[in-house]
């Protein structure tokens, strides 16, 4: 077992020649955003660990086909995703529509019935109002700050697709957010 | 704070942007980092090693020349009798028609071609970056 890995490429290494005490930084550095997106698909928390789980599984398995292209972040968000639609497939069949708007999420985002004070909650339960894809698309965008290139990468979409999903994402959050934080959340400009 | 304004699209990108950094991802469960590693520990997953094809391309070019070599070379060497030059002493002399004439040699060749050229068409497939 080798050195404890300071920086990414180190880790990626170390990984390569069978090192999981290297690969144990990859999983502590972005298993939380993984989770994230395994959560914006299949909106069910064990599924989603099972989901995160078997992504950087695979990840590790298949780091001879990480060219070094995109960033690693990008490659792992992609397999997280297409490892959740199949999670999703499996349980709602083949046939499920991305593009709907999904049941209530089983994670505690009922429809408030008064106004919700806590901002991180509020933002939660507008994302679970949105299609799985446009959830998916808005959190790479602002969580991790990925370009639009790197969620085309990510999630297989077309750019058209992913600037589509975002401007549309933007203007249903903000509608979802007025109707629900107590404080006031300003509304977007009707050009 | 003030009465709800109006935002143009790129305030309206930050607020959204401020939202989502002091919200932060979701938090993985806690146990999450050693049940991956015990789940690559109990599969026994290998060292990731990239795949090669067993013949690479320069020893295909190579290959192919020094064939092409050697038949031109009996060709003319069929054809040039009594040159009595120093390198016939090294050259063992065969006669063309006798190897092309042969179906178990030429069966044998053409099969491991194939079988060479398959597996190194296969390998530029797995090693070309992946498209969606």
């Amino acid at each position: 077992m080798g050195a404890k890995p300071v920086n990414e490429a180190e880790a990626i290494a170390g990984s390569r020649r069978g090192d999981h005490r290297a690969f144990a930084w990859l999983v502590k550095e972005y298993k939380h955003m993984a989770f994230t997106v395994a959560m914006r698909v299949v909106r069910h928390r064990e599924e989603a660990e099972e989901v995160t789980q078997d992504a950087f599984v695979k990840a590790y398995r298949n780091l001879a086909g990480y060219e070094g292209g995109s960033r690693f972040s990008t490659w792992l968000y992609s397999i997280t995703y297409r490892t959740a639609i199949s999670k999703l497939r499996a349980r709602r069949g083949p046939t499920i529509d991305l593009d709907a708007v999904p049941e209530p999420a089983a994670i505690g985002t009922e429809r408030p019935t008064t106004e919700i004070g806590d901002r991180s909650a509020a933002l939660e339960f507008a994302l679970s109002q949105l299609p799985v894809e446009d959830a998916t698309v808005v959190s790479l965008f602002y969580l991790h700050e990925q370009n639009i290139e790197e969620i085309v990468t990510a999630t297989g979409l077309t750019a058209s697709n992913v600037k589509v999903k975002l401007h549309r994402s933007r203007k249903k959050l903000f509608e979802i957010l007025q109707r629900h934080l107590k404080e006031e959340v300003w509304t977007l400009q009707e050009d | 704070m003030d009465a709800p304004g109006r935002l143009n699209e790129r305030e309206a990108d930050r607020v959204l942007c401020d939202l989502f950094q002091e919200s932060g991802p979701l938090q993985a469960p806690d146990h999450i980092d050693e049940r991956i590693l015990a789940q690559l520990t109990a599969t026994m997953v290998q060292a990731p090693r990239k795949n090669e094809p067993l013949m690479p391309l320069w020893a295909w070019l190579i290959g192919i020349v020094a064939v092409v070599a050697v038949i031109v070379f009996a060709s003319s060497s069929n054809g040039a009798a009594g040159t009595g030059t120093e390198w016939d002493a090294w050259v063992p002399s065969f006669s063309i028609s006798s190897i092309v004439g042969s179906p178990w040699l030429m069966m044998s060749v053409i099969a491991g071609s194939v079988l060479l050229a398959l597996d190194t068409w296969l390998g530029q497939r797995q090693l070309a970056p992946r498209r969606h």
